[in-house]
């Protein structure tokens, strides 16, 4: 019904009709319900700050995904590449299950060029040996593709555990190598 | 083809040693600096916020409120940026901070049109302040001024500006419409004739020098002060996207009174600061050997160097010299695009002309010519809104199923199957003006939170659907669960926002397309009337052949008449019947056309001064767009 009504062609219509479906849904808060006349600037504002707040909550949920510390594992990737290189892609294998894929968008790629960190993953392993590996894919800087894989044997003690993968390249044409630091 | 080079080093290149010697290193700072650089403001933010609240910053107090207040800003989310800003201000331990916050936050008040509270964060900015912070400070404050409705202040700020700042000229711009529009016309078009005798060849003051001369030609017709508009709609560029307005009233310019040269125009003193001696403190100064000569606004010789058609006595010309010389630049007009809106006009105008000049039977072909291309216009706007009224903007994709990150007008007008040069003439003051433009920003908003709820759903769905080992396990799984469900409910509300934002867009580009098909009816209804007339009462003097169009050298874009009518540049549109259109009764052809003189005086006033791609960097303001804007809430 709202459809057809934004279909009326009244000039004022169209903001009234984003302000009253931005509100119409279940789930809203009190201030929405109270006031569906809000214009849409409030209401797109007020929705911003619900996927903020709940971004901000999984980041909590996540930041301590179990009580004991002892299960603990986080793996940063991080890299050290000249201006050409790139990495377009990171796969994690833990235990010879995937953990995580990403592909880095350019603002990534230029935020690990000027050193900054990428948590790849934050999970909970038990005490023992595990495996990890981890390919990389990108560009080489020559104009060809490249794959790089590294698989580490580890021992995880009763400790939360720190892995650094560092990608490394110190010229074009080069194809990166991935160096393993690790922290207990 | 690239080469795929695969090397699996198992073990070789993994210094795995346990570094036990080393310290572990503490990755939250590099970590923030990710989210950061890679512009995800919502990570960032959930970031600085867990720990700026709990009193521990990531980078003290005062750069971390900066980045949170700039983080809010990139969502959109202005009170909260507003608060971070006047957080940091007040943290702030040099002058240089509390500067830099005090600017952002009268940008981000300025931005959402809270002028009194921008002059009052401007105020609290204080010296030492770099060149660009000056410049910045002072066209806010220009601006704020104006939009108080206080001119006398903000033309008194302008007067003892000593900036080399481009801005200068944009808000002498926006100033000079505003004064214009608000019936001071002397002080408008003094304004406006600073921007309109720029000397500067870049393309960005190019296109605001055109736009100046044609705002200041309309005003001086408006006035009837013909001879006045002429040589300053002569300043516009015939291959610039004001050309065709500029032909338009070069035209008209000559059928207006002509009025007292160079009356209602005043020009006001401007400091220079690229006048060393005014930078060093006067003549006294022993800079006086560093003299370079001044800058376009500043130097009133030059302007009045580029007015010499005033000299001419517009006495002295015959009406019919005059009318002769108003089709030289309709003439080249009706050769242009006749999806223009000028274009158009001048199809009814020129032939006009051509019937008081008594050459009839070439005003005969040129009606009929008119009429032709009309209705070939109005033929294709009605094949614009039906595609309009077919298409649909689903939030989901733009072409097929593949998700969009994020709109803009080139994706908008595939979508609605309108090539550019159908948008920027038919529905120009769309595009540029404020509403549409917050609307694809708006849009673009809940496109990204969209993507970072769509984004959020792997991994909070695993984590919902693990299976619990332990208690802690079980309440994670449960808080989980919790998360994932209100992710849903959001993402049902941005869809449903994004539906109603699309259908606010294509409204939006409906609404000018019917309005220009009403137009190019009023102008096909005219040239009927006016081809029915001949017919029924051809005028009683001899009739007259036009041959050439009298030479004048300094007139750029003259043609031969001949070419025209003779021209067939090999339109293939159809016949239409001349005398089927509706003949409105009652008013003579010349009452209509003095009614439609008022119509096309009244331009100045409407919203589409602006080119649909004019370069606004830094945009100009549009006080006409924000009428229209303040309209949509009546």
């Amino acid at each position: 019904m709202i459809t057809a009504l934004c279909r009326l062609g009244a000039k004022c219509l169209p903001l009234a009709c984003v302000a009253m479906l931005l509100a119409l849904p279940a789930g809203l808060s009190a201030a929405d319900q109270m006031a569906p006349e809000r214009n849409p600037d409030d209401q797109i504002e007020a929705l911003t700050m619900d996927v903020l707040r709940l971004q901000r909550d999984w980041l909590e949920l996540r930041e301590w995904p179990s009580e004991s510390p002892e299960r603990r594992i986080e793996v940063y990737l991080t890299a050290s590449l000249p201006e050409r290189v790139s990495v377009n892609s990171l796969s994690l294998i833990l235990d010879g299950n995937t953990r995580r894929r990403h592909e880095y968008s350019a603002e990534q790629l230029a935020a690990l060029r000027s050193g900054a960190a990428h948590r790849v993953y934050l999970g909970a392993i038990d005490p023992g040996t595990h495996l990890l590996d981890a390919r990389i894919e990108g560009w080489d800087g020559m104009g060809r593709n490249y794959t790089t894989d590294s698989r580490l044997s580890f021992r995880k003690l009763g400790t939360s555990k720190l892995l650094e993968l560092h990608v490394l390249a110190l010229e074009p044409g080069q194809r990166p190598d991935i160096i393993v630091r690790q922290w207990d | 083809m690239a080469q795929l080079s695969t090397a699996i080093t198992l073990g070789l290149l993994v210094l795995a040693t346990a570094l036990s010697a080393e310290a572990r290193p503490d990755f939250s700072k590099r970590r923030l600096a990710f989210s950061q650089d890679s512009q995800d403001a919502l990570e960032t933010l959930a970031t600085l916020t867990r720990h700026y609240y709990v009193g521990v910053p990531m980078n003290g107090f005062v750069e971390d409120a900066w980045a949170m207040a700039e983080g809010f800003a990139r969502l959109g989310l202005n009170q909260s940026a507003e608060d971070h800003y006047r957080r940091a201000a007040g943290l702030g331990v040099d002058q240089q901070q509390q500067n830099r916050a005090w600017l952002a936050l009268a940008r981000s008040l300025a931005h959402r049109s809270a002028w009194q509270e921008t002059l009052d964060a401007l105020d609290g900015m204080a010296e030492p302040l770099s060149d660009e912070q000056q410049d910045e400070r002072e066209f806010l404050r220009a601006q704020a001024r104006m939009r108080l409705g206080n001119y006398s202040e903000a033309a008194l700020g302008i007067k003892n500006w000593k900036s080399p700042n481009r801005r200068d000229d944009y808000t002498r711009y926006n100033m000079g419409v505003a004064l214009i529009k608000l019936g001071d016309l002397k002080q408008g078009t003094g304004m406006l004739e600073q921007v309109g005798t720029l000397r500067e060849q870049s393309p960005e003051m190019l296109a605001l020098r055109d736009k100046a001369n044609v705002a200041l030609g309309f005003s001086f017709l408006k006035a009837e002060q013909g001879a006045t508009a002429k040589p300053v709609f002569q300043r516009v560029r015939l291959d610039g996207p004001l050309s065709e307005k500029a032909l338009l009233g070069a035209g008209w310019a000559e059928l207006v009174p002509p009025g007292v040269p160079q009356e209602n125009i005043s020009y006001l003193p401007i400091g220079c600061i690229d006048d060393p001696l005014l930078a060093f403190g006067g003549n006294d100064s022993a800079a006086g050997v560093m003299r370079r000569p001044a800058r376009d606004p500043c130097d009133r010789d030059a302007v009045f160097k580029t007015r010499k058609k005033f000299a001419k006595s517009v006495k002295r010309e015959s009406r019919e010299l005059r009318l002769k010389r108003a089709l030289v630049p309709w003439l080249e007009l009706v050769r242009r695009d006749a999806r223009s809106a000028p274009v158009q006009e001048a199809l009814v105008a020129a032939p006009y002309v051509m019937t008081e000049l008594g050459a009839v039977d070439q005003a005969t072909d040129a009606y009929r010519y008119g009429i032709q291309v009309l209705e070939a216009e109005r033929r294709r706007l009605d094949t614009l809104l039906e595609r309009m009224a077919q298409a649909s903007l689903p939030h989901t994709s733009i072409n097929g199923d593949v998700p969009i990150a994020d709109l803009n007008l080139d994706a908008l007008l595939r979508r609605w199957q309108m090539d550019g040069r159908d948008a920027r003439y038919y529905t120009s003051a769309t595009l540029t003006g404020n509403q549409f433009r917050e609307d694809i920003e708006r849009y673009n908003r809940l496109l990204m939170l969209r993507q970072k709820l769509i984004g959020l759903a792997p991994e909070l769905n695993a984590a919902a659907q693990e299976v619990p080992e332990t208690t802690a396990d079980v309440r994670r799984q449960e808080r989980a669960a919790q998360l994932a469900d209100r992710r849903e409910v959001m993402l049902i509300r941005v869809g449903r926002g994004l539906d109603a934002l699309g259908e606010s867009l294509q409204q939006q580009m409906t609404d000018e397309l019917t309005a220009r098909r009403k137009q190019t009816d009023e102008y096909l209804s005219q040239a009927r009337f006016s081809l029915a007339r001949l017919f029924d009462n051809p005028p009683k003097k001899q009739q007259v052949r036009l041959e050439d169009i009298p030479p004048e050298p300094e007139e750029p874009g003259m043609f031969s008449l001949r070419r025209w009518i003779g021209d067939d540049s090999g339109d293939t549109r159809e016949q239409g019947n001349a005398l089927t259109g509706e003949a409105p009764s009652g008013k003579t052809y010349a009452d209509r056309q003095e009614r439609r003189l008022f119509d096309v005086r009244g331009w100045f006033t409407e919203k589409d001064t602006a080119p649909a791609d004019a370069d606004t960097s830094p945009a100009p303001q549009q006080p006409a767009a924000e009428e229209k804007d303040s309209s949509w809430f009546d």
